[in-house]
């Protein structure tokens, strides 16, 4: 954790992850349960009441929905008896699990691996004999599209919004700082935050920005 | 190929898809029996009835099983599985169009008003019964958005822990924890003046 951090107030969330038990046990989670008992030492106020989820909890026991009918189960268990068995597995899953974790460790290294400066040149280099150069095109613009929904997993590395124009810099995280993290007023989520201490941030100058 | 030396009920997940994929039909038995109840369960909580949830519970399976490929022993076979039964339950939700029948009959204008029937007083604990309890944990489930109610139930009804439903649904741990708190929030704000006007009245 950063130090602003450890001075910062934990959020709901965090106070009710750690009323619940979901804090223990999980390395990862170490430092910020350790950070949510040193806030709640100092201010006892912000226990979270014990019985504030006693309602919901016992309203899912009770309702916990009962077993299928004995045919219920049986029925599926023949259908999944006909299912054939996929070509190549197992081993076919384990030669994509290492093909998959080579392919990304070659992106990864063409990626951040330090590049020459590549030669300047005067004029667009002449396509090849027999090959077209293409010149790009928009494939639509922002008002054509709509998005319906991401997924979690996808939030990291779509970029929604306006294309950025005009310069760009690259800032180290340390030349960032959060001051506040607000929950989206649409639906009430916070958005994902990314703490990695080695990632550099892109930063797109605005004009009003000497 | 994994080398099995133990019987079915005491090999691994992957130990029994090793098998299974040889053509032993007693370790897709066991597989099956290990799954079968926290596949429903979930299935139900997103369904909210039993042939629905059925149906989902032999999607999942069926998927689950035929792509075997993709499952690459990242995740637990469990947690996999459970992605695969939750997606099949939502996909079969939006194609009947369940919840938008309970959204007509229950929370559109006047949801307290409509929701009173339920509250009925033929239990002296709190005047409702366990169908009721039902109806009303389903009709509150519907008003979540679609990724606060697949968190919340894979969370209380399968037990996953956080780290297990961030890596269901390939979010961080803070995401499923700020699903999960506003998901309570909703749900209790909801259910909590109804059930507690019921318990005063039958007091």
């Amino acid at each position: 954790m950063t130090p602003w951090q450890k001075t910062r107030k934990p959020s709901p969330e965090l106070f009710a992850a750690h009323a619940a038990g979901e804090l223990d046990g999980d390395a990862a989670l170490a430092p910020v349960k350790e950070h949510v008992e040193r806030w709640l030492i100092e201010h006892p106020e912000d226990r979270h009441p014990a019985d504030a989820s006693r309602l919901l909890d016992d309203l899912w026991k009770e309702t916990r929905p009962a077993e299928p009918g004995a045919g219920g189960y049986k029925a599926i268990l023949e259908r999944l008896y006909a299912v054939p068995v996929p070509r190549g597995w197992p081993l076919w899953s384990r030669a994509a699990a290492w093909l998959s974790a080579t392919a990304a460790a070659v992106w990864l290294a063409m990626t951040f691996w330090p590049e020459a400066p590549l030669p300047v040149a005067d004029k667009p280099a002449d396509p090849l004999p027999g090959v077209v150069a293409v010149v790009p095109f928009p494939v639509a613009t922002s008002g054509e599209i709509e998005i319906l929904s991401v997924e979690g997993s996808d939030t990291a590395s779509l970029v929604i919004g306006q294309p950025v124009h005009g310069p760009i810099e690259l800032l180290a995280p340390g030349e960032v700082i959060l001051t506040s993290v607000e929950p989206a007023a649409s639906d009430n989520m916070l958005p994902r935050v990314h703490e990695s201490h080695e990632t550099p941030l892109i930063w797109a100058r605005v004009e009003s920005e000497p | 190929m994994p080398v099995v030396t133990v019987g079915p009920q005491q090999a691994s997940d992957e130990e029994l898809l090793a098998l299974w994929s040889r053509g032993e039909r007693p370790a897709l038995d066991e597989l099956f029996g290990r799954y079968r109840s926290v596949a429903y369960r979930v299935a139900y909580r997103l369904l909210g009835n039993e042939a629905d949830a059925l149906d989902a519970v032999q999607d999942g399976f069926i998927k689950a099983l035929t792509h075997l490929r993709n499952f690459q022993g990242r995740s637990t076979f469990k947690t996999w599985l459970l992605r695969v039964v939750s997606n099949a339950s939502l996909d079969l939700g939006r194609q009947r169009r369940r919840r938008e029948a309970i959204r007509i009959d229950v929370l559109v204008a006047g949801e307290r008003e409509s929701l009173e029937p339920l509250l009925r007083e033929d239990n002296p604990g709190t005047g409702l019964e366990q169908a009721d309890f039902r109806r009303l944990l389903d009709a509150a489930l519907a008003r979540l958005p679609e990724p606060q109610r697949r968190t919340f139930v894979l969370h209380a009804e399968a037990e996953l822990s956080y780290r297990e439903v961030a890596d269901v649904l390939e979010i961080s741990i803070g995401t499923v924890m700020s699903r999960l708190y506003y998901a309570r929030q909703k749900l209790r704000a909801y259910l909590e003046p109804l059930v507690h006007d019921s318990m005063a009245k039958n007091s």
